[in-house]
This record gives structure tokens, C-alpha cells and sequence, in this order.
């Protein structure tokens, strides 16, 4: 009995869209959509802009990659030196109990 | 003007011509994304840049195909776009909320009663829509196409690049999932 009831429910929502009523475009449509091309227009997307910005990022990512690498040969005597120099030695986590 | 002297035209930058392919096709763009939006100045955004797609691929237009199919595969597409799009802006609303930025919300689409639907309807109509939205992206688009558009199952297997038994298949699978999801919805109200 509920399930019929709820079948009929069904129904009759599948069939609400029969007979719907198309729908027209505001008047002046051609008119904004005219407003728009000439914006459009004004504005162009460049996309030989994006293109190099993409590119820029990418080689200057490589260079980075290439620079400073774990394998990249490093100066570890001027790396000591900078050390020492600004005083950067990280304080061991045992440096209490070794004193 | 004859439609093939239309788009040959509109090729070759007629603004006239142009204007005749938009007086011809906006009443059933701007029909067919309020069936994807309810809403009326999203719907009108979504038609105008669907125009704003035309003339600038038309150019690349084969004949064979079909103006109407051509501008209706236009429409779906960018409204599956869009739709995504929301989607997205609709999970940011919720982190706004939640970061008592709601002043950003206003922009967030809102759904309308159709006003194609008779008033006695408008309330069923509502719900079915809601459980349209809920469908698969293309079990929504053929269902639309024929519902909202009345297009035929071949005329809809043109638009989707499809066959006509797979036209018929999304239709009668779309029609079973949106049964078990009104029922659902029944059952609950019980």
C-alpha cells in the first residue's frame, strides 16, 4: 500500500518536466553578446606570454636543480669557513649531556 | 539566407551573417543551459560564451556535421564545464563559511523554479531537477537533450558522438537511477 502510494509519487515527478515550455533569450541578446566579442577583442589572451613565462620557470628550475643538487660539487672548505665565520653551527641535541 | 551561405559567411567575418547565426540558435542555447543552470543570468553568461566559442572556432567547422549539432555539442560541453566549475566554488563557499568570510558567498549560483514548468508541476519539477543535477554527466546530458530540448535519440547521438543504442541505454539508465533516488527521497519523507 505505502509502496504504491510512494510508486505513484514517482510517476507523477518523472512526468512534471511533459510539457515543459521552452524558454527564450532576454531581449538584446546579440547586443551583450556584441559587448563581450569587443572585450574580447580588447583583451586578447596571449598565449605565447604564458608560454614563455612556463618556459622561464621550467629553465630556472633546471638550473637550480643542477646548482645545488646533493651529487653537485660543493666547496666544503668555504662552506667550513661560512660556518665559522657567522658562527651557524647547529647545537647538537646531546650538547648538554656531552658538557 | 541559407544556413551553409551563413556559415560560409561567418567564416569570412560577416558581422551580419553572424548576427543571423545568433538570432537562429540563442533561444536554444540559452534553453538548454538554464535545463543544465536554473538560473537565469548564469544561463545567460553560459549562452553568450558558448557564442563567443562559435565565432571563434567556426573556422574550424566541417559541414558535415551540422550547424544545430555542432552549436548543441558547444553548449554541453562548456555547461559540463561549468557545472564542474561550481562544484569547486561550492566547496570554497563551505572553507568562506567557515572562516566567517560569507561576504564572498553572493557569488555562489543559486537554483530557480523553471519558469517553463506549469505551476501546479513546479514543486515535483524542483525536486526532479535536483535529482537530475545528482546524474552522471552523460545520463544528464541525453536525458536533457531529450526532455528539455525534445531532441531525437539520433539527433542526441549526433550531438554526444555516440550511437543511437547508447543514446537509448543513458536514457533508460538515467531514467532507473532518477526512480531510485525520488524513491529514496520518499521513503525519507514517510
Amino acid at each position: 500500500m505505502m509502496d504504491k502510494h510512494v510508486d505513484e509519487e514517482i510517476e507523477k515527478t518523472l512526468e512534471s518536466l511533459d510539457g515543459i515550455e521552452r524558454l527564450q533569450a532576454k531581449p538584446y541578446f546579440y547586443t551583450r553578446l556584441q559587448t563581450r566579442l569587443d572585450r574580447a577583442a580588447a583583451n586578447p589572451f596571449h598565449w605565447q606570454w604564458a608560454l614563455a613565462g612556463m618556459l622561464l620557470i621550467l629553465a630556472l628550475n633546471t638550473v637550480a636543480y643542477i646548482k645545488f643538487w646533493p651529487g653537485s660539487t660543493v666547496d666544503e672548505y668555504a662552506m667550513d669557513q661560512l660556518v665559522v665565520e657567522y658562527n651557524l653551527e647547529w647545537p647538537s641535541l646531546y650538547s648538554d649531556v656531552d658538557e | 539566407m541559407e544556413e551553409q551561405d551563413v556559415i560560409r559567411q561567418v567564416k569570412e567575418g560577416s558581422e551580419e551573417a553572424f548576427r543571423i547565426l545568433v538570432d537562429n540558435y540563442k533561444d536554444k542555447v540559452y534553453n538548454l543551459c538554464y535545463g543544465y543552470l536554473k538560473n537565469e543570468g548564469d544561463a545567460e553568461d553560459l549562452a553568450q560564451e558558448v557564442f563567443v566559442e562559435v565565432y571563434r572556432s567556426i573556422g574550424r567547422f566541417r559541414e558535415n556535421a551540422g550547424l544545430g549539432t555542432w552549436i548543441y555539442r558547444i553548449t554541453v560541453n562548456k555547461s559540463l564545464e561549468t557545472l564542474r566549475r561550481m562544484k569547486r566554488q561550492k566547496r570554497w563557499a563551505y572553507m568562506y563559511s567557515l572562516f566567517g568570510m560569507e561576504d564572498r558567498l553572493e557569488a555562489v549560483h543559486k537554483d530557480e523554479v523553471h519558469p517553463g514548468v506549469k505551476l501546479e508541476n513546479q514543486e515535483r519539477a524542483t525536486l526532479l531537477f535536483s535529482k537530475i543535477d545528482d546524474l552522471p554527466g552523460k545520463q544528464k546530458t541525453a536525458f536533457l537533450l531529450h526532455k528539455i530540448e525534445g531532441l531525437s535519440y539520433t539527433e542526441i547521438a549526433g550531438v554526444m558522438q555516440t550511437t543511437v543504442a547508447s543514446v537509448e541505454s543513458l536514457i533508460h539508465r538515467a531514467k532507473v537511477n532518477l526512480r531510485k533516488s525520488l524513491y529514496q527521497y520518499y521513503k525519507s519523507q514517510q
